[in-house]
């Protein structure tokens, strides 16, 4: 049976207790508290760097703002600009303004745009949603986006209670009227066939 | 997979049975999941009395002597099976499913089966079973039976029957008025109307229109207002009739009633005076003899209202109509949906006290 032969880790080069390593002077006691303050700020300022950046990955890449459409080299992450943290700023209001669903429904023509018209495209939208509420429902003003609001969150299918009685079908029908919707429009479910409770 | 129409109207049914009140959601239904198939029998209480005797006496104890008290089955059997087919046209998959076609045609399905039922439960359940007594010699828990106009001393005498019977609970009674009955009594002190009635469902099902005697009063068109009785065999005797009829009739004596198809009939009202499990006798001027046709047709028309003692009235049914659908062929450009229900109903004794009122008048 051939044998793998252990090779000891190479040893790190280690510094004794008080020494200083070489090309290093000791900095004075001031000096070493400044550091740690520069240090612990940067921590925190990095964090919230990173935070910002999390945030901006899920609307889109940040390269995509400047990389040439036909580039194939993997393309070069810049540092973040003031203006670029404005755009994605407004993009996320007026996506948060016009709803998901009509995002969704843009489909390629909005997810593969440049960042400045994707802006553009949303405020179409916007304007256009305002005319149709004032068509539909006279004098109402535009709809500006709440703070803080979100697109009603999509019923997850694994979550939606599937009714085991007619009563209970008829109960969904009050409490959870998108899954009820969500429900009817299943090809296997037919509340015909259910018992009138259980 | 279904047809998606047949899941709308179900759905649509559903909807309707749970938010509509009937007659029939007066009874005391015996199914709780409403699966029910034809000839299911279920076991409901009797009301038959419990002897009570005395156990012991100042002097020591006496002897108890075991009554017939024994079980008697007392059956609720689910025999009636009613549906209907209807005839629909094809449907592009534009057609909005969860809008006005399937709300329409639930509707249709659910009028017309509804009002079937409780005309059926009504007739055989409480006029029949509850306030018709097999074997009574007077007709102990009718008021009114000739239907004059009705007056309040009427309306209390069936209240007082009512109460009168051991184990009736007032909480668990209710009027049913046909329309033109409830016209009769609106002039009673004892009513006080609700001026907006409101019926649940919308605009189907049986409406709460007020209160008689404190009790609630319901208005619906499934409460008759004409008997009809086929005969088999009439005979003649001393200008007196006596028809031979099928149980179930309802007829009490006291009510008025006309006779065609016979040789010899009786086109004015001629009062009934009395009546057996499958004979009713009423006069008839005419010689002895055994009517040649005895075939014929004995109508009374009279409203039949009256008070139910809900505890004492059941039913076992399938709480939401059955919907199927299916292609015609040969060529058809429509196809055809079924509806169907199962159910059957009992009312024990005492369960109903009729009063009578014109019909299709007021006074």
């Amino acid at each position: 049976m051939p044998t793998v032969q252990q090779h000891a880790p190479d040893a790190p080069e280690t510094t004794e207790p008080g020494e200083t390593p070489a090309g290093e002077s000791t900095p004075a006691k001031s000096e070493t508290l400044l550091r740690a303050d520069f240090e612990r700020w940067s921590d925190s300022f990095a964090k919230k760097i990173n935070g910002e950046l999390a945030s901006l990955r899920k609307k889109g890449s940040p390269s995509a703002v400047t990389a040439a459409p036909d580039s194939v080299a993997e393309p070069k992450a810049e540092p973040l600009t003031v203006e670029d943290l404005k755009i994605y700023r407004e993009i996320g209001r007026l996506e948060e303004s016009v709803g998901q669903d009509m995002i969704d429904g843009l489909g390629e023509d909005y997810a593969g745009s440049t960042p400045a018209q994707q802006i553009l495209i949303l405020r179409g939208v916007q304007v256009g949603l305002a005319k149709t509420n004032e068509g539909s429902r006279g004098a109402t003003p535009v709809v500006k986006p709440r703070i803080n609001a979100r697109a009603e969150a999509p019923v997850p299918r694994d979550t939606t209670p599937r009714p085991r009685s007619q009563q209970e079908h008829q109960a969904l029908r009050s409490s959870n009227p998108r899954a009820f919707k969500a429900l009817m429009a299943e090809d296997n479910y037919d509340p015909g066939k259910l018992p009138w409770s259980v | 997979m279904p047809d998606n129409r047949e899941k709308y109207v179900s759905d649509r049914l559903i909807n309707r049975v749970s938010v509509t009140s009937s007659l029939k959601s007066l009874f005391t239904d015996v199914v709780a999941d409403g699966r029910v198939a034809k000839n299911d029998s279920f076991e409901i209480p009797t009301r038959s009395a419990i002897q009570v005797e005395q156990v012991s006496t100042g002097s020591g104890a006496a002897t108890m002597t075991v009554q017939t008290n024994t079980a008697t089955p007392n059956l609720l059997t689910v025999d009636q099976h009613y549906g209907a087919v209807i005839e629909i046209g094809k449907m592009n998959a534009k057609y909005d499913l969860a809008g006005a076609w399937s709300d329409q045609l639930g509707d249709q399905v659910m009028i017309e089966i509804d009002n079937y039922v409780d005309s059926d439960v009504f007739t055989r359940a409480l006029l029949y079973g509850g306030a018709w007594l097999a074997g009574a010699t007077t007709p102990t828990t009718w008021v009114n039976p000739s239907g004059a106009a009705v007056t309040q001393d009427m309306t209390e005498q069936a209240l007082a029957v009512m109460s009168t019977q051991r184990g009736v609970s007032l909480e668990g009674c209710e009027w049913v008025f046909h329309p033109y009955g409830l016209g009769s009594i609106r002039r009673l002190s004892a009513f006080t109307p609700i001026h907006t009635p409101v019926a649940a469902g919308g605009s189907l099902g049986m409406r709460t229109v007020g209160e008689l005697h404190g009790l609630p009063v319901k208005m619906t068109n499934a409460v008759p207002n004409r008997l009809s009785i086929a005969t088999t065999a009439v005979v003649v005797s001393t200008n007196v009739a006596t028809a031979t009829v099928a149980a179930g009739h309802g007829v009490v004596a006291g009510m008025l009633l006309t006779s065609t198809g016979h040789t010899v009939n009786s086109s004015a009202n001629v009062t009934v005076t009395s009546t057996t499990e499958t004979t009713i006798v009423y006069p008839l001027t005419t010689g002895d003899a055994t009517l040649a046709d005895g075939i014929g047709t004995l109508t009374v028309n009279l409203t039949i209202n009256g008070l139910v003692h809900r505890p004492w009235a059941f039913i076992a049914q399938a709480k939401v109509p059955t919907i199927a659908i299916h292609a015609r062929t040969g060529g058809k450009i429509v196809d055809e949906l079924q509806s169907h229900t199962f159910w059957g109903s009992r009312g024990l004794p005492g369960a109903f006290i009729a009063l009578g009122s014109p019909r299709l008048a007021f006074t």
